[in-house]
């Protein structure tokens, strides 16, 4: 069940479009926003969806490049709620 | 969003994706992004990390009496937001499912819930058996005020000096080779050398697992296209030398034959400072009798001589480094226009001849000149979040009380006295017991056999653990049944497994706190949710026991006034019962002792601010010095006129606490020696030991956190791949690895996370049912008294199935 967090830089000067576009997508949340950049997590319910979904990141035309932060591959929706 | 678990991860793992894009400052210190994704319902606060020395701060989310996000502190000059893997989850070690709750006596065998009253008075009939045979073990992660009511408690109390804290297998020999060699303990530095050196080498250190936020700090520059030069000096490889322009793998011990290889060519090639050397620093070397840290004077000329025989070959032959790498060593020490900042902790400091090696680190700094420049000087890093601010700097050690003093001398436990209120001669003029004697001690049955110490109080730690060589100094096996042992501890552990008396403590955010991190910064949290069931600070268990024993009619918890030794009055000056739970947050126990600590504070030019200015910083650098405007002025590098208040007008760099008393630093020789153990046709394999990114020391914590457990689940054993064949091992099997003095079984990863040379195998510490500390060696440093965990001989068995 992984989650993974990421700053992802643009190649366009203003990266609000695109955050708004990948946040569209339910596995995604983005977070701080700057310029060139932004902060992104994405929840996936497997590895392999969890590994399709970067590759489609990282070929994604607009995305300059991407720097992994965080990587929790845990099965935490078995955890009881805190 | 629902403050589950998962939520929690997501928070977290946004965040630190938030503050890696932000790498400014908000006006507060939460990502605005965070906070308001998280909602109004919850409260946010800071704190330090509650995990490792780097000091990190973080900022907590709490919302129904429980911690529900924690993020990276934008506002804290340490880590700017960052955090490590730990750090994320920092949060989740406080929600354990088997969290201590109520206090337990072990009757007949098994631990019995019993009130905190009869606890209470268990350890006061202990105290009072006979209160010289009382010891306290603690830690460097005690607050600041826990070890110093602890410190008092025992040396104030009880005119009994056995406390030590676990610093004691952790840095010792990082304080005395300060001491040596500037006469005080802690770094002249701060982390900012991390952001303006050129060049930085690690002594034996992984940093990049052990104190990954720095790592990232220096890395990171490089990121930026600055140029920066990784130097990993190691046993091993590792995540460190992974990043490293250059890595030199030596054989154990040898780190004192390349040190003065460095100091002998920087002779040769006449690079060395003669300026920096000619003004501050002598040269000294051991006493032949009876040996001191304060040595004795020794001529340049013979120190030059000495050096000699540390030829690049002799160096190379010893070591196993280069002749190449040995003279890129020196060259870079001696180009003056280098900014160098050399890193070391538990290689260095869990050593046979740590203090030695230490001094020798400092030497070939302050020989070169590479001192006192931001960017350029020696620092230690420690491995507990408060090894510095309490262990070191409150003096919980066998030897010390507050601020540097010494009970051994007569005005030194006369200014104690002084500040506490007691009459004179209460605190007892001879050291007590450190850590390996003292748990020695308790392992001996008989008084007359040095067997005096009859119970021992373990507060914030685990020895049961991390006792080198355990079943020697704490096997449960062999334990006398008049022995006791106290255990104060958050989750069952391997030392609350043979505790006869088991009380539940608060931990990190559940209660007040102060810590002090490896660059001197001292860092203040306030209690943000309660403790679990009956789980009490540590500080009122200690003032709780103080009180009865001061019912009881006993006289050391009196002053020379008959009032009791943790006297704390409210503003209209009427006592306060603090030994009564309900009662003890009436008031800021914490900021009464802090203040009271803060006296001793000034008299090593440690100087601390009052309590306030820390509650509105993300911590402050000692000394802290009042300006004229009455501002409170941290210092990041001390002995140097630019930033130190205590350096003299004109001098440049004075080393003001000098052993000598003329305001120079000791530049010491110390030859290489084989260390105590080495591998032979029996033990044939080094045994390294030490740590994981995913664990913080035993693991009490961080194993009770699912996505760390998950992520590294056991120890194992990293083996060479010329080893693995040779002894026909596959990944994955379980092998016996065995010493002279016990043997532990653990799977095999060859070439694992770090990668071993041939004849060499790690097993880090952190697995409780893969008690390492079984094999190792208990030799210790003769000054610091620190064991050496990083090298013993043993031998690997397969086991079959």
């Amino acid at each position: 069940m992984p989650i993974v967090s990421a700053v992802v830089y643009t190649r366009a000067g203003d990266s609000g479009p695109l955050a708004a576009a990948l946040a569209r997508d339910p596995r995604i949340d983005v977070g701080g926003m700057h310029p060139d950049r932004f902060a992104l997590v994405a929840d996936t319910a497997t590895r392999a969806e969890d590994k399709a979904l970067w590759r489609e990141l990282a070929d994604h035309p607009d995305i300059l490049r991407i720097e992994l932060v965080i990587a929790q591959f845990g099965d935490v929706l078995s955890q009881e709620a805190m | 969003m629902s403050p589950d678990r998962r939520s929690f991860l997501k928070l977290a793992a946004l965040s630190a994706a938030t503050a890696a894009a932000t790498k400014a400052s908000a006006s507060s210190g939460i990502d605005p992004e965070l906070a308001k994704r998280m909602g109004p319902g919850v409260r946010w606060d800071k704190a330090p990390c509650r995990f490792c020395g780097t000091g990190c701060h973080v900022q907590v989310g709490v919302q129904n009496n429980k911690v529900v996000a924690i993020a990276g502190d934008q506002e804290a000059p340490v880590n700017k937001g960052l955090l490590c893997m730990k750090g994320y989850h920092v949060g989740l070690a406080l929600y354990g499912e088997d969290r201590l709750t109520t206090p337990l006596l072990r009757v007949d065998g098994e631990l019995r819930p019993i009130s905190w009253e009869e606890a209470i008075a268990v350890i006061a009939d202990r105290v009072e058996l006979d209160p010289g045979g009382f010891a306290i073990y603690g830690s460097g992660q005690w607050t600041v005020p826990e070890g110093y009511a602890a410190q008092k408690f025992l040396k104030g109390g009880l005119s009994c000096n056995h406390i030590d804290p676990n610093a004691r297998l952790c840095m010792a020999s990082a304080v005395t080779g300060f001491i040596a060699t500037y006469g005080v303990d802690e770094p002249n530095g701060c982390y900012q050398d991390l952001d303006e050196c050129d060049v930085v080498i690690t002594w034996g250190n992984n940093p990049a697992e052990m104190h990954p936020v720095l790592f990232s700090r220096f890395m990171d520059r490089r990121s930026r296209g600055e140029e920066i030069t990784l130097i990993d000096m190691s046993t091993r490889r590792t995540r460190t030398s992974a990043h490293a322009d250059h890595f030199l793998r030596f054989r154990p011990q040898s780190d004192l034959a390349i040190a003065n290889g460095i100091l002998h060519l920087l002779l040769r090639n006449d690079t060395w400072d003669k300026e920096f050397v000619g003004k501050h620093v002598n040269f000294r070397t051991l006493e032949k009798d009876k040996p001191t840290l304060k040595g004795e004077a020794m001529s340049f000329e013979d120190w030059k001589k000495a050096l000699e025989p540390y030829t690049p070959d002799y160096v190379s032959e010893i070591s196993g480094v280069s002749v190449e790498h040995l003279h890129l060593l020196a060259d870079l020490f001696g180009d003056p226009e280098k900014r160098i900042t050399s890193l070391w902790c538990m290689g260095v400091n869990q050593h046979t001849r740590g203090t030695a090696m230490n001094t020798l680190i400092h030497a070939v700094h302050l020989f070169s000149g590479h001192f006192g420049r931001p960017g350029d000087n020696p620092t230690s890093l420690t491995g507990q979040p408060s090894a510095c601010g309490t262990a070191r700097e409150v003096g919980t050690l066998a030897h010390a009380l507050p601020g540097g003093r010494l009970v051994a001398k007569d005005e030194h436990r006369a200014q104690s006295e002084d500040f506490w209120n007691l009459p004179a001669g209460r605190i007892n003029p001879k050291p007590g017991k450190h850590t390996v004697a003292m748990w020695k001690s308790w392992s001996t049955p008989k008084a007359e056999e040095g067997g005096e110490v009859h119970t021992i109080w373990v507060q914030v730690t685990n020895p049961g653990q991390t006792m080198p060589n355990s079943h020697l100094l704490i096997d449960p096996g062999v334990k006398d049944p008049d022995k006791f042992l106290i255990c104060s501890d958050v989750y069952p552990t391997a030392t609350t497994e043979i505790a006869d008396l088991v009380l539940p403590s608060a931990m990190w955010v559940e209660k007040n706190g102060i810590f002090g991190n490896s660059e001197r910064r001292t860092q203040q949290w306030f209690k943000q949710v309660e403790p679990p069931g009956d789980a009490r600070d540590d500080v009122w268990q200690t003032i709780a026991v103080a009180r009865e024993l001061f019912e009881r009619g006993f006289d050391g918890m009196k002053d020379k006034d008959g009032h009791f030794l943790f006297r704390m009055d409210d503003a209209q000056g009427r006592e306060v019962p603090v030994w009564e739970w309900r009662r003890y947050y009436d008031i800021n126990v914490d900021e009464r002792l802090f203040e009271e600590y803060r006296l001793f504070s000034r008299l090593k030019h440690k100087d601390l601010a009052p309590y306030s200015e820390y509650v509105a910083s993300r911590g402050l650098r000692w000394p802290v010095v009042q300006q004229d405007d009455g501002t409170w002025r941290e210092t990041r590098f001390r002995f140097a006129e630019f930033d130190d208040p205590y350096v003299t007008k004109g001098a440049g760099h004075e080393f003001y606490h000098s052993t000598t008393g003329d305001g120079r630093a000791q530049v010491w020789f110390h030859p290489y020696t084989p260390p105590p153990e080495e591998p032979d046709e029996d033990y044939p394999l080094w045994l390294c030991t030490g740590r994981v990114i995913e664990h913080w020391h035993t693991g009490t914590m961080t194993g009770r956190i699912p996505q760390l457990r998950q992520s590294m689940p056991s120890a194992y054993v990293e083996v060479n791949r010329q080893d693995a064949q040779a002894l026909t091992l596959q990944n994955g099997d379980l092998v016996v690895v065995e010493s002279r003095r016990g043997r532990v079984t653990v799977p095999v990863w060859i070439d694992g996370r770090g990668s071993p040379p041939p004849g060499t195998v790690f097993v880090p510490f952190f697995d409780e049912r893969i008690r390492i500390n079984e094999v190792t060696l208990h030799e210790h440093d003769p000054f610091s008294k620190q064991p050496d965990y990083k090298k013993c001989a043993v031998r690997l068995r397969k086991v079959e199935a």
